[in-house]
């Protein structure tokens, strides 16, 4: 199902949440929304899903409007941050539930009966099935690990087959051994689903894992979206820039032309605009003919050594150097780019820059 | 380091002592009042109509037969009381904590005052207010304003603890609002519901203010007619009266302890 949000705005009392958000998630993909927390992401999935209510706006599922349509009517499923699974029912019967509901579609065209019990029996055991559930059917939700709960939310979201799933911070309950684990499941099975999903995070791999579509939301607007790498190499603002992953931005202020001289060596930039360089922490390398830094400050990652320098004009620079390889604090290095044409943002004085 | 520890120990004695005295003074009249029943008239020194039943099975068939009919008077107040206050008093609760409007809670505070207004002036500015309602209606709404409140705070509670995304979730998966309730919302607050119901029924059972007030000679409730003993029977009649209004209450006060009393206390206005 492919999904149009159209200048949604939403607000509790007069304290504006979401402001004119549109977007678009494309049939069969995964739509990441990430955000700090109070940016909307979580109310935006809640209209999506029918639990609240725009105050403008309209949301399109397959070019039908749903804006005024109650959650149960919608067709999608929803996990949750907390699960929220049925405490007094079995892993069974929170499976069965939404195959056993009287849900009818907004849509006439795909309203279907209640399935037989044969045919319940079969669904619950396919989701099970998918989501290694088979031996805790019998067991109560309180009798699970936080991992199993996260499965069973899963595999009761999916079992009735909704056209569109919503997943709000799925995995943040988790402690982070177990997150990463399940992170990488979580991205094939729902690439295996091959059903419309919507997840909201704040966490930054995780976006980079699962996004097909990324949308980088910060209060109550969207900042910036598109293919995840895109959004990572360039970015349009500082926020976007920081926001995903590390980054060393550079101010820089051109006027003339050709290559120009900055703090990281002489690159090649837009005349005539003000702005920042981004340059990322992998970037940074050792260069016999670059720029002298001070180390201040080293730290081996195990995947790679931590950096920070200091340049001689007082900015510093967080590099990402191989592993075991970095020189020790206060020495002096010469560094440089990666490239020599740097992602350049613009500054376009707009103050939204978070 | 010695001293310390005995006066550790003295001040444990010293207070399984003063439990023991709470507990001797509550049970000490409940004690009283069944020895009152069981033994003979001339234990205690007097001669009533008393005197004249000569056994104790005998005295209770006694107390059956003079205030039988206050007893059935009782039973179908709460009858109508505990379904009423739970329909009424449940869908509020949930209200007031699911879907708060500006003064929901300065309501839901007020809900509490019956509580404290006496019982007589209840009772009478029931009977000023209302004309035309049959008494026993009367009565019936005198004892809901003060055990809604009961269940508004007890229901209430339990809601509070109740994730929302819970409903939410049977909402998303094709649950309408109805459905959710019985498939959801309900299972979830039963302890609740149950504990509101055992309360309505302990505080309905034994209410006598606005009963009293209230009470006609056809329409007397048995707290009315236990006082009307205590006053003009002899001692074991009223005593043995005592047991009988105590028999269905000590159940349900177990009940109430056994579904938790840790709720019941959170249930209560601080």
């Amino acid at each position: 199902m492919k999904v149009l949000v159209e200048s949604l705005s939403f607000s509790y009392g007069r304290e504006p949440v979401l402001s004119d958000v549109s977007l678009e998630l494309p049939e069969g993909g995964i739509t990441v929304v990430i955000g700090p927390s109070g940016s909307g992401k979580s109310t935006l999935l809640q209209l999506l899903a029918g639990l609240l209510h725009p105050g403008q706006g309209r949301i399109l599922f397959d070019g039908e409007e749903v804006t005024g349509v109650p959650t149960e009517r919608r067709d999608v499923g929803v996990v949750f941050q907390s699960y929220a699974l049925f405490p007094h029912l079995s892993v069974r019967e929170n499976i069965a539930f939404g195959l056993k509901t009287g849900r009818r579609r907004f849509s006439m065209r795909s309203s279907r009966r209640r399935p037989s019990r044969h045919t319940v029996e079969a669904r619950v055991w396919d989701a099970a099935a998918l989501l290694g559930l088979e031996r805790l059917l019998d067991r109560r939700p309180s009798q699970l690990s936080g991992g199993e709960q996260q499965r069973v939310a899963l595999a009761r979201a999916v079992a009735p087959r909704p056209a569109l799933l919503l997943l709000d911070e799925p995995l943040s309950a988790l402690d982070a051994r177990l997150r990463r684990a399940v992170r990488t499941e979580l991205a094939s099975l729902l690439r295996k689903l091959g059903i419309t999903v919507f997840y909201v995070t704040h966490d930054q791999e995780e976006a980079m894992l699962l996004a097909d579509h990324l949308v980088v939301l910060n209060e109550g607007r969207v900042v910036q979206a598109g293919l995840p790498l895109d959004l990572y190499r360039r970015p349009e603002t500082p926020f976007v820039a920081s926001f995903l992953g590390e980054a060393n931005l550079v101010a820089v202020a051109v006027d003339g032309k050709g290559p120009e001289r900055t703090a990281l060596g002489n690159l090649v930039l837009p005349a005539g605009s003000r702005g920042w360089l981004l340059v990322r922490p992998e970037d940074v390398k050792e260069d016999p003919a670059g720029t002298e830094a001070t180390v201040t400050d080293c730290r081996g990652m195990g995947a790679h050594d931590r950096v920070v320098l200091l340049l001689d004009g007082g900015a510093e620079v967080l590099a990402h150097f191989p592993p075991e390889s970095a020189p020790a604090p206060g020495s002096k290095v010469r560094i440089g780019t990666r490239c020599r044409k740097p992602h350049f943002l613009k500054d376009s004085g707009a103050a939204r820059t978070g | 380091m010695r001293a310390r520890r005995v006066r550790r120990r003295l001040f444990r004695r010293a207070g399984i002592a003063a439990t023991a005295a709470l507990a001797l003074a509550l049970l000490a009249p409940i004690a009283i009042t069944a020895a009152g029943a069981f033994s003979r008239a001339e234990w205690y020194g007097q001669r009533s109509e008393g005197s004249e039943v000569a056994d104790t099975p005998a005295l209770f068939r006694y107390v059956l037969g003079i205030w039988g009919g206050t007893l059935v008077r009782s039973g179908q107040v709460v009858a109508a009381v505990v379904p009423l206050a739970l329909l009424i008093g449940a869908p509020a609760a949930w209200a007031f904590r699911r879907r708060p409007f500006p003064g929901s809670r300065l309501l839901e505070s007020a809900a509490l005052v019956p509580l404290a207004v006496p019982g007589v002036a209840l009772g009478f500015s029931l009977i000023q207010a209302v004309e035309g309602v049959p008494r026993f209606w009367l009565l019936a709404a005198g004892h809901l304003a003060y055990t809604v409140p009961l269940v508004v705070r007890t229901v209430g509670n339990a809601v509070e603890t109740l994730d929302p995304r819970i409903e939410a979730a049977a909402r998303s998966l094709g649950a309408g609002p109805a459905e959710t309730a019985a498939r959801v919302t309900l299972p979830l607050l039963l302890p609740a519901l149950i504990l509101s119901a055992l309360l309505v029924f302990a505080v309905s059972w034994g209410e006598f203010n606005v009963s009293f007030l209230l009470a006609t000679p056809l329409l007397q409730t048995f707290p009315a007619a236990l006082y009307s003993t205590y006053t003009t029977n002899s001692f074991p009649v009223a005593a043995a009266a005592t047991l009988v209004f105590l028999a269905p209450v000590v159940p349900a006060l177990i009940a109430i302890q056994a579904l938790g009393g840790e709720e019941f206390h959170r249930g209560l206005p601080a």
